[in-house]
């Protein structure tokens, strides 16, 4: 397994508000961060993939695609935008770096065949990043289960039920008597 | 979809500096140069240290957040950064019967935030002593 990261660079405005909390508590909450008029950051995303190494093309990823993959997925969409105005997720989201950072994976998640996300990592400032792994905070790889659109528990469901159906009479007593010939 | 707390790791750099000499009363003065060369040096140097804390948690929905921001760094700033900017190491107790390594200065401050952050739970952190040199301490039983 060879990891490869990929950087970019994007700047856009923000500011952080609770519809649900009254001024005074998005105020204490969020600070500076709350005022109405926006302020701006120049955010670096790091895109982190994982993958083997093609033996014939000696690539885990072909890098002009995953480059092009982040400008047409997060760039278009974010750059020089008023993130909380102009990007669909922030319309109810509020665009801290780490909803940044789950925005980005879930855009491109979905978009990279070739090479499994392992990690996004978004800069607000050179002192602040946030990493983003693809987990839910039980551990679980939130977009594996998504693309299947199964969660772990509907996994042990449909296990549990195949089981009942295969101890039922009708089908153990088959079972049982081809099982008998292979264990002697 | 339903709506369910993503897990994000949020890191913050601080900068402080401060001065230490390397230099172990359990070794003689030869063995202490052999092994500390100029760090052993008797009236001490000091570097710029830029230390990493990471933490992680499940993203608030009211939030956004990890952790607020405010919280943490207002803890670094009284529990660490006033406790070890420009001042010298080795006479601060926990370097008492300890050499100040950055190795150690790593474990110390893991203890301070580990003990005294509760607001998120500490994943790591790293320290860059020069910017050629840089250590991490996550704990023991982390991996």
């Amino acid at each position: 397994m060879v990891y490869l990261t990929r950087k970019a660079e994007f700047s856009a405005a923000h500011f952080y508000h609770n519809p649900e909390f009254t001024p005074e508590e998005n105020q204490r909450v969020f600070g500076k961060c709350n005022n109405p008029n926006g302020h701006g950051h120049n955010y670096t995303l790091e895109v982190t993939v994982k993958g083997a190494v093609d033996p014939k093309s000696g690539f885990v990823v072909d890098l002009k695609q995953l480059k092009d993959v982040m400008s047409r997925e997060v760039l278009d969409a974010f750059d020089h935008r008023f993130l909380n105005k102009e990007v669909p997720e922030f319309l109810t989201k509020i665009p801290t770096t780490e909803n940044l950072a789950i925005a980005i994976w879930q855009r491109l998640a979905p978009k990279l065949n070739a090479a499994q996300l392992h990690r996004v990592r978004v800069y607000e400032t050179p002192d602040l990043f946030v990493d983003f792994y693809g987990e839910d905070f039980s551990g679980e790889d939130v977009y594996r289960e998504e693309s299947l659109a199964v969660t772990r528990e509907h996994i042990r469901k449909i296990e549990a039920k195949a089981l009942r159906k295969l101890r039922h009479p009708s089908r153990s007593r088959k079972l049982r008597a081809s099982m008998d010939g292979v264990r002697d | 979809m339903k709506t369910r707390s993503m897990k994000a790791h949020l890191t913050r750099r601080y900068m402080f500096s401060a001065s230490h000499r390397l230099h172990s009363d359990e070794m003689s003065e030869e063995e202490n140069r052999a092994t500390y060369g100029k760090c052993n040096n008797p009236y001490g140097h000091g570097h710029n240290y830029m230390l990493e804390v990471s933490v992680s948690g499940p993203v608030d929905d009211h939030t956004g957040m990890v952790c607020n921001l405010v919280d943490l760094d207002g803890f670094v700033h009284t529990q660490i950064l006033e406790r070890y900017d420009h001042q010298n190491l080795n006479l601060l107790s926990e370097f008492a019967k300890q050499v100040p390594t950055t190795e150690n200065l790593c474990i110390a401050i893991y203890e301070i935030v580990k003990r005294g952050f509760h607001q998120a739970h500490l994943e790591k952190i790293r320290i860059e002593e020069t910017m050629m040199n840089s250590f991490e301490y996550a704990g023991e039983d982390s991996r």
